[in-house]
């Protein structure tokens, strides 16, 4: 029997069909979290990081979950925990944002940043990269109930 | 005599997806349907890590409950994970059911997790004594469950099989004949393992238990790195429509040809796209409305519903 299994995971391995089952799975699980954090996704995109990213987390995360809401927001947190700050504090800021959206985040969520945010938003959403973002501190605060769900304050 | 008890006197209806709301699409393709298909899993979302039926959604469902029934068509119960398959898609299914007029429902004879984790693409069952064992109490555990007819689909085979003891069709004759489970036929599946790797539909064909039919399936998709894929994206293909003349003059059991198109490419390509195609296939085979009559049991409460849904 284990001779029997060890011949057909050769088999398997030599299979030019499972790098096509593995790219399905690698776009399905690229397009569902390109839709669900549109933003983040976008910066990592300018960045050319996203897919290294996408395989990175399904690598490190254990069961992740079937739902994109669930997994969407796994992958934020995950990209929160990266050392880029930029790209941390957009994740952050996306997952507030989304729960926001939901009339889920009622008290608010405040997220520190080190470049301007809207510079940031303007990068992501534009898919263009600034040639540098202003640095400095500046905050978000992300709540259900603030019109248009943010605001931004410099902090200098 | 037919061990089969749902002998359709009008013959075959006309099906499609429906998933993502858009009325517009919802209109369009009900002259031609009398059956809706819909995905839980695409249906549904998550709120505060709970599931619910997208709102939209479901107004649409019971604005349309008196013109069409439903056939509810799984992707996420994952019936062939050595495991066990996943609870919580049947959970889903018991918040849904009670709204709609559902005339049976349905899952891939495959599986999506591995130790729980997903695998976000869908791979075929061994055909072997050993998966039988685990497939026939997971069948029967839920017919009994619910009240209703329970079909499976046979679906591509991407990956070479792991040393198969049955062929395509003897497997799933032995599942239907244990279990009295209704089978959904995929011309386009098939096909796709006929480019992919020269699987013999009409052999299939000949051996399979046609009378255990009830479902048909149609779609179109893509090739990939010389791969036909089962992606449901676009048109569906003459071949796809010439095999599926000659299925329906075997398998007097179908009630329902459905075109499968999934939401994103009915973004892609809009939603008259798919009204067009709706129709093309409803006049090749010369497809006719049949209407029904509500046959839940409970219009009214459809119409309760929609009214707390509405006042929502
Ligand atoms: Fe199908």
């Amino acid at each position: 029997m284990q001779a029997d299994s060890s011949s057909y995971e050769r088999e398997l391995a030599q299979s030019p069909s499972l790098a096509v089952v593995r790219d399905i799975a690698r776009w399905w699980r690229a397009y569902q979290l390109e839709r669900y954090c549109l933003i983040t996704s976008g910066l990592l995109q300018v960045q050319g990081d996203f897919e290294a990213a996408v395989a990175d987390f399904y690598e490190t995360t254990q069961n992740v979950p079937a739902w994109i809401e669930d997994a969407g927001d796994a992958f934020l947190r995950f990209i929160a925990r990266r050392p880029d700050p930029v790209a941390a504090s957009l994740a952050e800021f996306e997952a507030a944002l989304i729960a926001a959206r939901k009339g889920e985040l009622m008290s608010g969520r405040v997220i520190d940043w080190n470049v301007h945010p809207y510079e940031v938003l303007r990068t992501a959403l534009s898919q263009k990269m600034a040639n540098e973002w202003t640095p400095g501190r500046f905050q978000t605060l992300v709540s259900s109930n603030i019109d248009g769900y943010f605001t931004v304050f410099e902090m200098n | 005599m037919n061990p089969y008890p749902f002998i359709h006197p009008k013959g075959p209806s006309l099906s499609t997806t429906y998933d993502a709301h858009d009325t517009y699409l919802l209109e369009g393709v009900l002259p031609y349907v009398d059956f809706i298909e819909i995905t839980p899993d695409s249906i549904f979302r998550r709120r505060n890590g709970i599931s619910e039926i997208q709102p939209d959604i479901l107004k649409d469902l019971l604005s349309v409950s008196r013109d069409v029934r439903f056939l509810v068509h799984g992707v996420g119960l994952s019936i062939g994970s050595w495991e066990g398959f996943d609870a919580s898609y049947l959970d889903n299914l018991d918040l849904l059911l009670p709204h709609i007029d559902c005339a049976w429902h349905s899952e891939h004879l495959g599986y999506v997790k591995v130790g729980g984790d997903n695998l976000n693409t869908m791979l075929a069952v061994p055909r072997t004594d050993a998966m039988l064992e685990l497939l026939i109490p997971r069948i029967k555990t839920i017919q009994s469950k619910y009240g209703m007819p329970f079909l499976l689909e046979h679906i591509v085979h991407l990956l070479p099989d792991y040393q198969p003891e049955y062929s395509d069709a003897g497997f799933l004759n032995l599942l239907t004949a244990e279990t009295g489970c209704g089978l959904i036929l995929d011309l386009y599946n098939l096909e796709c393992d006929a480019h992919n790797y020269g699987f013999d539909i009409e052999s299939f064909l000949a051996e399979l238990d046609l009378g255990a039919v009830r479902e048909i399936h149609i779609a179109g998709g893509a090739e990939y790195l010389g791969y036909k894929l089962d992606i449901h994206s676009g048109k569906v293909a003459d071949s796809t429509l010439n095999w599926t003349r000659q299925a329906l003059a075997h398998t007097p059991n179908a009630e329902a040809v459905t075109y499968e198109i999934l939401p994103e490419a009915v973004r892609l390509h809009g939603a008259q796209f798919v009204i067009d195609e709706v129709a093309r296939i409803s006049s090749y085979f010369n497809f006719t409305k049949h209407g029904h009559q509500n046959t839940s049991g409970n219009p009214a409460a459809a119409d309760q519903n929609a009214a707390v849904l509405c006042a929502g």
